[in-house]
């Protein structure tokens, strides 16, 4: 299978990961490239770092043994897209912003929410982060219709297909999504569509943060029409700002934005607040600590309010009970506080930036109770060399 | 290893049999699935060949010789209530309880040996039963059991199963209640039709006063009420226990006491839901012969929808709920009809309860067969009644009656269960009347119907 | 190998269930040789009826010290045989698993056990204002545990998605008979999305025991709609138009000339004249202020493509008989002949019109009985064939045009299975689609969960000892065959 004749250079880079620094990378350009690699370093048993738009590198476990880069951003474009079918294939290192505007033109819009300008659908893919949107568009699994992929051993392969309604296996694509690129490398994605607004309306508030108006906005949250809600608030103050994007017909948008009037002081935003907000997401500012914590809609309030007393700044779907924090901690016990707390509602917490002390003392991930021999297992048999991303995902997989 | 698909070299008779029987019908089966839920004893014990598609799957085993041993469906063809929701399921149009029936019926022809308790059954059924005279005896001599209070203690010393029968009766009628019923009651005010009153085996006995109220009410909506005499039991119970023959015999009998006056009714009125159901199965049970006679079969409830009857109603106020027999919905697909009826009631509240088309375990003799599973699905309906709390209760079936009737007494409750005509006959007697049936406490004269009825005239619209 | 199971296996089954609950008798068995596809009945060697997660996992135990599989099912409606016996093993069948365990109705969340029924699950929240959305046409009878195994769908998927996007937890008793709890509450987990994997595993990683799952607010308004037109072809057009428009309706079938006759002969009548080359039958929900428009775009669109009529259902009564313009093909259908196939395939939608004339190009060829119904909106086929198995050669031509369907869909970008799943029926047709470099992270992920192939062998994907593309060796490791 291993053809040495496929493999590209190597290229330098500088790229600073949890665990290591990595100075030489791959940049291949066709899935057999992909291929020809990667059954070299199973062969050589040296471990990769698989990367895209490099958003979202540093939200890993301290990696082990990577001499090396996979970079997926050679792999690129969009080509096939079908207006009429609602479909479209894109390679892995496609930037989403690309996609976006692209099929918006043809009056659909992409259901990723993934944060930053240089997020790839293979990286969206990959760690299945979503945006504020989440709360319309679903998971990142959702808009998966199939994926081309290529295994440890270098063997080329896909799995779903390019259709809506698709029970043909296993669905290896839920498997796939979200596994941090420790089980396949991605190297393309059929994606599901869905159809453009008719009309978007951005409104913005500014209510006091008592636990009344959070929950008046959860039940907001559930506004046919509601595409993004988020509830901002720093810590110690009595105000929360809050935005809401809505989108649907004239008669759904302006029927709910009246429900919303009738209990926020609303205004009219800019129409890219929340693209503002979610690329915010992506960027690395001074904090010590980032994290996404998530419990059912009922605990959310507790959760948020218990994490603002720790001094951190809370980004909030209610409605989803999603809790991004950003800001300082003194003690990484407060981190596996929150965890804790979040666990106990039904939940998990993901700590996406960490100071590098303390990522020895926990796992970034939360994978859930007991799964551990599974995980093992299926880890070991899709990458027996442990080459792909070692160390960096959940246990240190 | 898959299914044996080699036919039996030497075919034994019960696969003979099946095969020219009920094979064909059970090819209409295409195995959805769709009848499970509706049946009580899949519901209760969750096993396939508890289920309608179960049994028929062994119809056609058998017939196909790909199964061997019988005994199973020996025991679930009468584990079966025979209640026919699966056939309001069924998507394909199965004939589920007809199938039933004649795989009873082959069951019984070709059991070998002597059994006790078959033997009782058909003796009770072929002999007791269908003889108004040796019924009445029987049934005084339970009378005069309840009346010196003598039924618990009976109770313990018979066999459990005639035990928990005893209990399961109603309050007999005294004799001087169970009077006969007059031969002809003619219409009140301009007569718009004629009707037969289907008196039964089981109703005169215990449930006189529901026989009677059908007349009252038919001949207060303007048609003339004859009670052929020379009419009997209607078979269902011999049929249900798989003497099909039998009950092919009392068919015949039916058929001739009708037929002298069939021209000239409009329909032939019938108060139990498991009796109209059966006597619709005329021609297929007998053939041509009972065509006529089928076909002018209605019950009570249908029959007054249907011709719109004209009656006035006064007050009832109570709440008052409403559960449908299985030969009642299922077999005849009589539903909306009872509950437009109540609902005319002024005043009368009908509330609904969970999963009133449920069976409720009678199924003819079934809670004395199968007493144990009868008991089983007779409890979430009387869950559904506690938990609806009516005043009282209405079936359109004797059986079911009884069956609902000793279910609420054993939680220790005393709710009414009444059929809905003789609400509608309480609802529509002429005021001057007293008691009423719905109102225990009032303590009156007796009824004088008749005097009633010739003074209401054409007061009422 | 038993062909017969060992009698300390029954007796040990019976101490763990009850002897009411340890079925082994000739007639018991042979009820149970099958499931909503009557093809290729097996018998099992017992049938387990357990009550709780504890009596499931202990029968795991007791037949993995046997050397005996074991087979889940919920209630045996299944169209791919998925719930079939295979060789030496056990049913282990659900259906006395029905409670409702928990139902937290302010976050939408109900948690059950695997044998509660589809509709009863809606009809018990019903007063919360909540359901569960996957519809498979069997709902009134299958199970969530069935629902979860197969990733069931039904006439709602275009709206609502299917029973994956459905499902926040599991709980499981594993092949090697440890119970394994997967997910939470939120739907959301930071590692490998075991529950995805799951959800369409048809039964072959192990035996759901509890179903932690969302549900959805009933939809404050429904409106229901019955278009009739000329020819297939632009019934398929107007659904392009409808969703081009940019509108998700909840629902839109379609149903052909042929399928219109079938049911306007039978007892399903429901009234559509049968000189329509099909009828389309559009369901939208939401918000009622929206619905007016909603409907008056889908009208304008319909007569685009020269609709004859479209009504609106004026009421509950109303909606039921346009609805039965669709379920009434699976009766009216099964009384042509004794046995029925629905078939089950998806195409792009955009390609649906050349694929109805390919299938019935199919089935004319091989004197065939046809009726077409359509997830229309999603491109779901399912061409009805009735047939009589008894009759070798008939039975024979049903599975060649099975085959040549399958093939046809696949040649214009479908898939062979849109809801019904792989299960035995289509096992031997993944080829079609995926290569054996496909099958292969299959492979790895169901002996990842069942190294020793005990849990319903067979399924989906050829067992190791029968997969001629699979070779264990070149997979690093070796498989160990079963009996």
């Amino acid at each position: 299978m291993s053809d040495i004749a496929c493999i590209p250079d190597s290229k330098p880079c500088r790229i600073q990961i949890p665990g290591a620094l990595v100075e030489q990378h791959y940049e291949p350009t066709t899935p057999e490239e992909v291929g020809a690699i990667l059954a070299e370093a199973t062969e050589k048993k040296t471990g990769l770092l698989i990367s895209g738009g490099r958003t979202r590198l540093h939200w890993a476990n301290p990696a082990r043994d990577i001499s090396r880069g996979l970079s997926l951003v050679g792999l690129a474009g969009v080509d096939q897209f079908e207006p009429e079918e609602g479909v479209l294939h894109a390679a892995a290192g496609t930037p989403v912003r690309e996609i976006r505007a692209l099929v918006a033109a043809e009056g659909w819009e992409l259901p990723l929410d993934s944060p930053g300008e240089r997020s790839t659908v293979g990286g969206t893919v990959a760690s299945a982060v979503v945006g504020p949107r989440a709360h319309a568009f679903g998971r990142v699994a959702d808009a998966i219709l199939g994926l081309d992929v290529v295994g440890a051993d270098g063997a080329v392969s896909k799995t779903g297909g390019r259709v809506v309604k698709n029970v043909t296996g296993y669905d290896l694509a839920k498997l796939y999504c979200g596994s941090f690129g420790t089980l396949v490398v991605v190297t393309g994605a059929w994606l599901r569509l869905r159809p453009k607004p008719a009309i978007r309306r951005v409104l913005s508030a500014r209510p006091e943060a008592s636990r009344a108006n959070f929950e008046a906005c959860r039940a907001l949250g559930r506004l046919a029409s509601v595409r993004a809600l988020v509830w901002n608030q720093d810590p110690g103050s009595a105000f929360a700002d809050v935005v809401l994007e809505l989108g649907g017909s004239e008669e759904g948008v302006t029927h709910d934005r009246d429900r919303i009037a009738a209990v926020l002081e609303i205004e009219e935003a800019a129409s890219n607040r929340i693209d503002v907000l979610r690329d915010q997401r992506a960027e690395m500012g001074r904090e010590d600590v980032v994290l996404r914590a998530r419990v059912i809609g009922t605990e959310c309030e507790k959760l948020a309010r218990a994490i603002l007393e720790l001094g951190l700044h809370v980004s909030i779907d209610p409605a989803l009970g999603v809790v991004h924090a950003r800001g300082t901690l003194d003690d990484v016990k407060s981190l596996l506080a929150i965890r804790e707390r979040a666990r106990t509602q039904g939940g998990l917490a993901i700590f996406e930036v960490l100071p590098d002390a303390w990522r020895t003392q926990l796992d970034v991930f939360d994978e859930a109770i007991g799964t551990e021999s599974l995980r093992l297992t299926l880890k070991k048999r899709f990458d027996p060399a442990g080459i792909l991303n070692p160390g960096r995902f959940v246990g240190s997989l | 290893m898959s299914g044996n698909d080699v036919e039996q070299v030497a075919q034994d008779p019960l696969q003979v049999a099946l095969k020219a029987s009920v094979y064909e019908a059970s090819l209409d089966c295409v195995h959805c699935g769709l009848c499970l839920q509706a049946c009580p004893t899949y519901r209760v014990t969750g096993r396939e060949t508890a289920s309608p598609r179960g049994r028929i799957y062994l119809m056609r085993g058998l017939a196909e010789g790909r199964l061997t041993d019988p005994q199973l469906l020996e025991e679930e063809a009468f584990a079966c209530l025979g209640c026919r929701a699966c056939e309001t399921a069924c998507p394909s149009g199965v004939r589920y309880g007809e199938m039933l029936e004649q795989t009873r019926s082959i069951i019984r022809s070709s059991e070998k040996g002597f059994r006790l308790a078959t033997w009782i059954e058909r003796f009770a059924l072929r002999t007791i039963v269908p003889q108004p005279s040796r019924l009445r005896l029987l049934v005084r001599l339970l009378s005069g059991v309840q009346r010196l209070r003598l039924d618990r203690l009976a109770a313990l010393v018979l066999p459990k199963r005639l035990g928990d029968m005893l209990k399961l009766l109603p309050k007999i009628p005294s004799s001087r209640e169970r009077k006969r019923m007059p031969p002809v009651t003619s219409a009140v005010g301009v007569r718009r039709g004629r009707v037969a009153l289907f008196e039964g085996c089981v109703m005169p006995e215990f449930f006189g006063r529901v026989n009677d109220a059908a007349r009252l009410v038919l001949s207060r909506a303007g048609y003339e009420v004859v009670v052929p005499q020379n009419q009997g039991c209607c078979g269902a119970l011999q049929a249900h226990s798989g003497d099909l023959d039998f009950a092919r015999g009392l068919a015949a009998k039916n058929v001739l006491a009708f037929e002298g006056e069939i021209g000239r009714l409009d329909a032939i009125i019938v108060t139990s839901a498991g009796c109209s159901a059966a006597l619709r199965e005329a021609e297929s049970w007998i053939g041509e012969s009972g065509v006529a006679m089928a076909g002018g079969v209605r019950d009570i409830l249908e029959f007054l929808d249907e011709v719109g009857a004209a009656l006035a109603f006064s007050s009832i106020p109570k709440r008052v709920c409403y559960d449908d027999a299985c030969h009642l919905i299922h077999a005849q697909g009589i539903a909306a009809a009872p509950r437009r009826l109540l609902e005319a009631i002024p005043d009368l509240e009908l509330i609904s309860h969970r999963d009133p088309e449920a069976c409720c375990g009678a199924a003819g003799t079934y809670n004395l067969t199968q007493p144990e599973m009868s008991q089983r699905i007779l409890e979430p309906k009387i869950d559904a009644l506690v938990e609806a709390a009516p005043d009282i209760v209405t079936t359109a079936n004797p059986g079911c009656a009884m069956q609902i009737a000793a279910g609420l007494a054993a939680r220790g409750l005393d709710t009414r269960v009444l059929h809905p005509i003789e609400l509608i006959e309480e609802a529509s007697r002429p005021l001057s009347v007293t008691p009423r049936v719905a109102a225990p406490s009032d303590k009156g004269r007796r009824p004088a119907f008749r005097a009633a009825v010739a003074s209401a005239g054409t007061r009422r619209a | 190998m038993n062909h017969v199971a060992p009698q300390s296996l029954l007796d040990r089954l019976t101490r763990i269930v009850g002897p009411e609950n340890c079925l082994s008798r000739e007639g018991e068995l042979f009820a149970y040789e099958c499931d909503g596809l009557t093809l290729e009945p097996r018998r099992p060697l017992a049938v387990l009826l357990p009550k709780t997660t504890r009596e499931v996992a202990e029968i795991v135990r007791a037949c993995r010290d046997h050397d005996v599989c074991f087979v889940p099912r919920g209630a045996g409606t299944g169209l791919s045989g998925g719930a079939h016996a295979t060789e030496n093993s056990v049913l282990i069948e659900c259906s006395r698993m029905n409670r409702i365990l928990e139902v937290d109705a302010e976050n939408r969340i109900a948690v059950v056990q695997p044998g509660v029924v589809n509709a009863e699950l809606s009809t018990a929240i019903a007063h919360h204002g909540l359901f569960f959305a996957p519809d498979p046409s069997s709902q009134q009878v299958c199970t969530i545990g069935g629902n979860i195994a197969e990733n069931a769908g039904g006439p709602h998927t275009l709206k609502y998605g299917t029973t994956t996007n459905h499902i926040l937890a599991l709980e499981m008793v594993l092949p090697d008979g440890q119970v394994e709890r997967f997910g939470n509450r939120v739907g959301e987990t930071a590692g490998y999305d075991w529950v995805g994997a799951i959800v369409g595993s048809e039964g072959t990683l192990g035996i759901v025991t509890e179903a932690t799952v969302r549900l959805t607010s009933i939809p404050e308004g429904v409106e229901t709609l019955l278009a009739i037109f000329d020819d297939v072809v632009a019934a398929c057009r107007a659904v392009g138009r409808v969703i081009r428009s940019g509108l998700v309706p909840a629902a839109m079938e379609i149903v052909d000339q042929r399928t219109i006759r079938a049911i306007e002969a039978s007892v399903y009548a429901a009234g559509i004249p049968t000189s329509a080359g099909a009828v389309l039958i559009i369901e939208l929900d939401g918000n009622p202020v929206c619905l007016d428009s909603e409907v008056a775009t889908i009208r304008k669109l319909c007569h685009a493509e020269g609709c004859r009529t479209i009504e609106r259902a004026r009421d509950e009564e109303e909606r039921t008989r346009f609805w039965r313009a669709r379920k009434g093909a699976f009766g009216a259908m099964g009384r042509l002949a004794p046995d029925l196939y629905v078939h089950d395939a998806v195409v792009p939608r955009t390609r649906l019109p050349e694929i109805l004339e390919k299938v019935c190009e199919i089935c004319d060829r091989h004197r065939l009985k046809l009726a077409n119904v359509f997830h229309a909106g999603d491109g779901n086929i399912h061409p009805n064939i009735c047939f009589d198995k008894r009759d070798p050669d008939e039975l024979a031509r049903v599975m060649k045009a099975g085959e040549e369907i399958l093939e046809a869909c696949v040649a214009v970008g479908g898939v062979i299975s849109g809801e019904h799943g792989i299960g035995l029926e289509k096992r031997d047709y993944l080829h079609l689609v995926f290569t054996p470099l496909d099958l292969e992270p299959m492979y790895r992920l169901r002996e990842s969960f069942n190294p020793d192939g005990v849990c319903n062998p067979g399924k989906i994907i050829p067992t190791t000892r029968f997969c001629v593309e699979s070779n264990p060796k070149a997979r690093g490791y070796d498989a160990v065959p079963l009996g």
